[in-house]
């Protein structure tokens, strides 16, 4: 290892859509501004790459997850010749299964993650949903998996017909006629593959819970918020701190059921007025977009990630989030400079910060 | 030489009823819920009541009182009011 660890990040396009790398960066300067940070993109053109205070100190393009999993881990064999990263932290949901499924290969090569165990990440996938919110009593909207157009449209018939067709990785449409839902469906297989996830509507606020597992059953700390102005696709591009005993009861019941290591988001739908129940629509087993949020207010879980690790002290300690306080996210344009471009497409590499020299 | 009794509180501090914030200015804020409310004068005026455990007859006195209102009026008015409180689930269940 560095003696000052390298961290390297992905997910760094913060458009339409927006990943959380940068975010994670931001909040790991807040806490660690002494840190080298590297970033991974599979695109050139990762608004994050050109983004002043939150861009990495030098940036990698890896191969499209299509090239297959050789690809990828020559291309990190590769990079760590340049810059040797100690830390990893993947924040795109299809990285996911494959680094979760590879401990050995990134323990082989002294990678460190903050990722979740095989059994649990499998177990809050979306198809399992149900299976794991019956254990812990909590409701989730019925879920049908479908691999066939024929299935797709008996399962929304079940369902009501106003339905959800969600990507088995990411992603989400709410289709209200049969030309919407083959038109969801085929952009789901063709994008994530099979299954395609058909999910009863259930209408009401959005509420979604940002936290750290410790692995062993507990929560570290955590951020609920109420989701704000969302967007045409459901994405929240603004969130207020709400606290809710009973969110805050269902949230540790689902992480001590899955002894969740690593950062999670998990996504609650409530129908307006009193006592309305929570209802899981899913877990994300990464960052969010708007993991950065808590992080101004004092709770920082990518540098409690980072921390938990490195088994390092923590340098500053985890507040609660107030209620009242929100985010409403902001789109400014970035610029670049066509050299920075050309050095991404022909070498695969750009350089802000030269890594210091080590003795 | 101490006082006699604890001064009333201000007519614009904030105060807290059934989870929600109220704040001085007629904002009130759902901690839990995320949900934001506002509220006039008049309705204020008769939410505080309620937090003071004033009964209908009393509030309806300060109603009354404080605004230009005929008591039919206000009868009526707060008959209306109460209805949207308890579709919010604000109702005092003693009052409503």
């Amino acid at each position: 290892m560095n003696p000052s660890p390298v961290i390297a990040v992905t997910g760094l396009h913060r458009g339409e859509n927006p990943q959380p790398g940068s975010a994670v960066i931001r909040s790991l300067r807040r806490v660690y501004p002494e840190l080298r940070i590297i970033g991974l993109c599979y695109d050139t053109l990762e608004s994050g790459l050109f983004c002043e205070g939150d861009a990495p100190d030098a940036a990698f393009v890896l191969p499209s997850p299509a090239a297959g999993p050789d690809s990828f881990w020559d291309r990190l064999d590769a990079i760590r010749e340049l810059e040797r990263f100690d830390v990893l932290i993947p924040c795109l949901d299809a990285e996911m299964a494959p680094l979760v499924e590879a401990a050995d290969k990134l323990q082989s090569r002294g990678i460190h993650t903050c990722l979740p165990r095989p059994g649990s990440f499998r177990t809050r996938e979306k198809a399992r949903l149900t299976e794991l919110c019956a254990r812990v009593r909590c409701r989730t909207p019925q879920t049908i998996a479908v691999n066939d157009v024929g299935a797709l449209h008996q399962a929304a018939a079940m369902l009501g017909g106003n339905v959800f067709v969600k990507g088995r990785l990411y992603d989400a449409r709410l289709a209200t006629t049969a030309e919407e839902r083959e038109a969801a469906y085929r952009q789901m297989m063709e994008q994530w593959g099979a299954p395609v996830l058909v999910q009863e509507r259930i209408e009401g606020e959005e509420y979604n819970v940002l936290g750290l597992g410790d692995g062993h059953g507990r929560i570290v700390a955590s951020c609920s918020i109420r989701k704000m102005l969302r967007t045409s696709s459901g994405k929240g591009c603004g969130g207020l701190v709400v606290r809710d005993e009973r969110l805050d009861d269902i949230a540790a019941s689902l992480i001590a059921s899955l002894r969740w290591n690593g950062p999670f988001e998990l996504e609650f739908v409530s129908p307006e007025g009193p006592g309305g129940d929570y209802s899981l629509l899913e877990i994300n087993p990464r960052f969010p977009a708007w993991c950065d949020f808590p992080s101004s207010l004092g709770c920082n879980l990518p540098a409690a990630a980072l921390e938990q690790t490195l088994g390092w002290r923590p340098r500053e300690p985890l507040q609660p989030c107030s209620p009242g306080r929100f985010f409403i996210r902001h789109a400014i344009d970035m610029t670049g400079d066509i050299r920075d471009l050309a050095a991404l497409t022909t070498t695969g590499r750009l350089l802000r910060t030269p890594p210091a020299i080590q003795p | 030489m101490p006082p006699t009794s604890s001064p009333s509180p201000p007519a614009d501090a904030g105060f807290s009823l059934h989870g929600v914030e109220w704040r001085g200015d007629g904002f009130g804020f759902d901690a839990a819920r995320g949900d934001c409310f506002t509220a006039n004068p008049a309705a204020l005026l008769i939410l505080r009541a309620m937090k003071e455990n004033r009964t209908r007859a009393q509030i309806l006195d300060a109603v009354v009182a404080e605004f230009d209102v005929t008591r039919t009026a206000a009868e009526r008015d707060l008959e209306v009011f109460m209805a949207e409180l308890a579709r919010f689930g604000l109702a005092d269940r003693g009052t409503a």
